[in-house]
């Protein structure tokens, strides 16, 4: 069988993995900022700084999705990786439980 | 050497002549288990898969539910085929759980075939007595019994809505992020979205664990299936399959009911159904 390639699908496909990879790397840095914010070690100039990090992070990720057409791409890997921890996850809990 | 002369298959009737694709073989497509007292013949007629005659072959105290078939699995390009069949082999089994109250359903595609000593149904009877009393057993246990399917769903806007009208730490998230200049509002509504996420987990667990404990409570046995989510509006909390004794139904029915009566939460009760995941 063969296997066509569009170059415009893969772009689209290859952009939409890289930005939802530094998507969950921008979560995670969502997460470690709530741990600072509950934490009480920063001071609230520097968490004003840190939160407005985020969010101007936040608009970048949502302009670039929208500038290199890859918003639904981007949906569909983090779907897709969703399912697949949830796979593991219901295989690992099945597991335990027989 | 062979068995036969031990064993001995019951039939009613002539086989069908009726002009099928599938009729007659040297195989038998087993639908199921059944209940049986040695000397009883049973021939439900053509209700099986393409009009097939389904009858009881007989092995002291139970029975296997047959027709006759082809040494090959069923086997269509089409859904519809499929799905025609697969109809058939559930007509079936309802029908053996209205005559016989008890029925151990076999997967779709069960086909004991001929060997080289012997034929289908010396194999079949070689297998019903080598499982006679496991078989029987779980037949008996079956009896009186069936599945239903529960599966509540929740939209989760609505629980959403709950969580941020009922939960006072959202709430003060809420108005300190008004207050903040907009680093800090930004990092006090993270805060606050990761509040009413757990919030929302927490009470989904304890939706599936309360539909769980008085799901068990009017069952035989219960167990759980994965969620699934079509892509609508609605996730869902518990798919649970029960095994229900056919008099305590109404308690079922009535959780569903309970269930389905709080906002934002809906009920999907399916049955009675052959015992399909109790078997």
């Amino acid at each position: 069988m063969n296997v066509e390639i569009d170059g415009d699908d893969l772009r689209t496909g290859l952009l939409g993995l890289v930005v939802a990879l530094a998507e969950i790397v921008k979560e995670t840095l969502k997460l470690q900022a709530l741990r600072r914010l509950e934490g009480g070690s920063l001071t609230e100039r520097e968490l004003e700084r840190l939160g407005k990090a985020l969010m101007e992070l936040e608009e970048a990720f949502e302009r670039i999705k929208v500038e290199l057409g890859v918003s639904d791409a981007v949906r569909s890997v983090r779907g897709g990786l969703d399912r697949a921890v949830d796979d593991l996850v219901g295989s690992l809990v099945g597991a335990e439980r027989s | 050497m062979t068995d036969t002369a031990r064993y001995e298959v019951r039939r009613v009737g002539p086989a069908s002549t009726r002009g099928r694709a599938f009729s007659g073989g040297s195989a038998r497509y087993v639908y199921g288990i059944v209940p049986a007292d040695a000397g009883e013949a049973v021939d439900l007629g053509g209700v099986g898969l393409d009009g097939s005659r389904v009858y009881v072959v007989v092995r002291r105290r139970i029975g296997a539910l047959v027709h006759d078939c082809p040494a090959e699995p069923y086997d269509s390009g089409g859904d519809s085929v499929v799905a025609q069949w697969v109809l058939a082999h559930n007509r079936v089994m309802q029908l053996a759980m209205a005559r016989w109250c008890s029925v151990l359903p076999m997967t779709f595609n069960t086909i004991v075939a001929p060997s080289a000593e012997k034929t289908a149904d010396e194999n079949l009877l070689v297998w019903l007595e080598a499982e006679h009393d496991s078989l029987r057993e779980r037949v008996d246990n079956l009896e009186g019994k069936a599945e239903f399917g529960l599966q509540v769903s929740y939209a989760p806007a609505v629980i959403l809505r709950q969580v941020a009208e009922e939960v006072p730490e959202v709430r003060r998230l809420e108005e300190e992020a008004k207050a903040k200049t907009s680093g800090l509002a930004y990092l006090c509504r993270l805060e606050m979205e990761r509040v009413l996420k757990r919030e929302m987990e927490q009470r989904v667990r304890e939706l599936f664990t309360t539909v769980y404990e008085r799901a068990r409570a009017c069952s035989d046995r219960v167990t759980v299936e994965k969620v699934k989510n079509d892509g609508s509006d609605l996730r869902m909390a518990a798919n649970l399959s029960c095994l229900v004794a056919l008099d305590r139904y109404r308690e079922l029915e009535a959780l569903a009911d309970e269930i389905a009566g709080h906002e934002g939460q809906t009920v999907r009760l399916v049955g009675p159904l052959p015992p399909y995941s109790f078997c």
